[in-house]
């Protein structure tokens, strides 16, 4: 009997350790593809498209949403830091709405399109889409991180733009921006 | 006349098949799989791998993009098959969301390489303004999402952007996104 009752606990550890083993490994989480409306390929569409080109710092979560849609996707809000705005004009910080985040259990990655880092600063080419609210275009393709002083796309981008000094690729958009209609 | 060497005359060979290689094929891209399959499919490259849909969708143009997509793999050569029993395995819905610039999605779980449940989503809130092949690409893209393709480049159905798979009139399966399916199933 107490040979069989060891048995038992034994099996029971082992089923334990498997399933923590296996959640480890394999976690349960949920993946999000998307396919982007809005993601074009030269700077001339992206800047035609867009309601806002910023360039900015990542500041803060500003809470994390469950979507009333029938899908419950969750969104992250971020707050940005504007610190120029390269098309359009607004506040100086703003409000950014991203697919993905956690919400208690659940937890929802879009591997295309990776949460902000606090911290991390982007030329971002935005739609507004509620005053003040904003999302990036094309998740990431409207996306350009900037490190070191200089801006590049990230990955999963079809933005053709070359990565270069943050002026020189500031200089790019606002120089589409202005460019007289054929 | 000097003969050449036996290895130089290989690698002479070598290099014209490869550069013929690289001159003749198209197929300068390549499918990407998701982390996990359908279980309890045929081996692959044997026909044909069968998953079960269902539309949900509550806009008529959401429901005709999701028929239109089924159709253009159904009556394609992929090895795959999607078959709509009134009991099914994933629901093809739609949402209207201005708050994205998602124009489709496909959201799944999966454990040991293998789904465990997913569901598929069109934004009305975007193919409300498409004509009929692009909101046909858009689900055919996401139906290609639940048979466990990936993201790729270049102009084929897994491209991730609507605009280049417009502009590349892609709206069906294309070699490479069957490719994906034969190496899966």
């Amino acid at each position: 009997m107490k040979r069989r009752g060891k048995f038992a606990i034994g099996v029971l550890v082992g089923l334990v350790a498997l399933t923590i083993g296996a959640l480890t490994t394999h976690p349960l989480k949920e993946v999000v593809d998307s396919s982007w409306a809005n993601a074009y390929p030269t700077t001339k569409e992206m800047v035609a498209n867009a309601d806002a080109v910023v360039m900015g710092t990542v500041v803060g979560v500003d809470g994390v949403e469950v979507s009333p849609q029938a899908d419950n996707l969750i969104y992250t809000n971020y707050s940005f830091r504007v610190d120029k705005w390269i098309v359009g004009s607004g506040s100086s910080t703003i409000l950014l709405h991203q697919m993905g985040g956690a919400v208690g259990l659940r937890e929802v990655s879009v591997p295309d399109d990776p949460p902000f880092v606090v911290g991390e600063s982007n030329v971002l080419f935005l739609t507004e889409y509620a005053p003040g609210k904003y999302y990036v275009m094309g998740g990431p393709t409207g996306r350009l991180q900037v490190q070191n002083g200089t801006a590049k796309v990230i990955a999963g981008s079809s933005l053709q733009i070359k990565p270069g000094s943050l002026e020189s690729v500031i200089q790019v958009i606002a120089s589409v921006k202005t460019a007289p209609a054929p | 006349m000097r003969r050449i060497p036996v290895v130089r005359r290989l690698a002479i060979v070598c290099v014209i098949s490869l550069s013929l290689v690289m001159f003749t094929t198209n197929q300068a891209y390549a499918y990407h799989l998701e982390p996990a399959r359908w279980n309890g499919q045929p081996a692959p490259g044997t026909c044909c791998a069968h998953v079960t849909v269902g539309k949900e969708a509550t806009h008529a143009t959401s429901l005709t993009a999701w028929s239109n997509g089924i159709t253009a793999w159904n009556s394609s050569p992929a090895l795959i098959l999607f078959d709509q029993p009134s009991s099914y395995k994933v629901g093809l819905a739609d949402i209207d969301d201005a708050g994205n610039s998602s124009d489709g999605r496909t959201t799944y779980y999966y454990l040991f390489g293998y789904f465990t449940s997913m569901s598929a989503w069109l934004n009305y809130h975007w193919i409300k303004l498409y004509p009929l092949s692009k909101s046909q690409g858009v689900a055919a893209h996401e139906l290609g999402h639940i048979a466990g393709l990936d993201h790729t480049n270049g102009c084929v159905l897994m491209v991730p952007d609507s605009p280049t798979r417009a502009s590349c009139g892609i709206s069906t399966p294309q070699t490479d996104d069957r490719n994906g399916i034969a190496a899966m199933y």
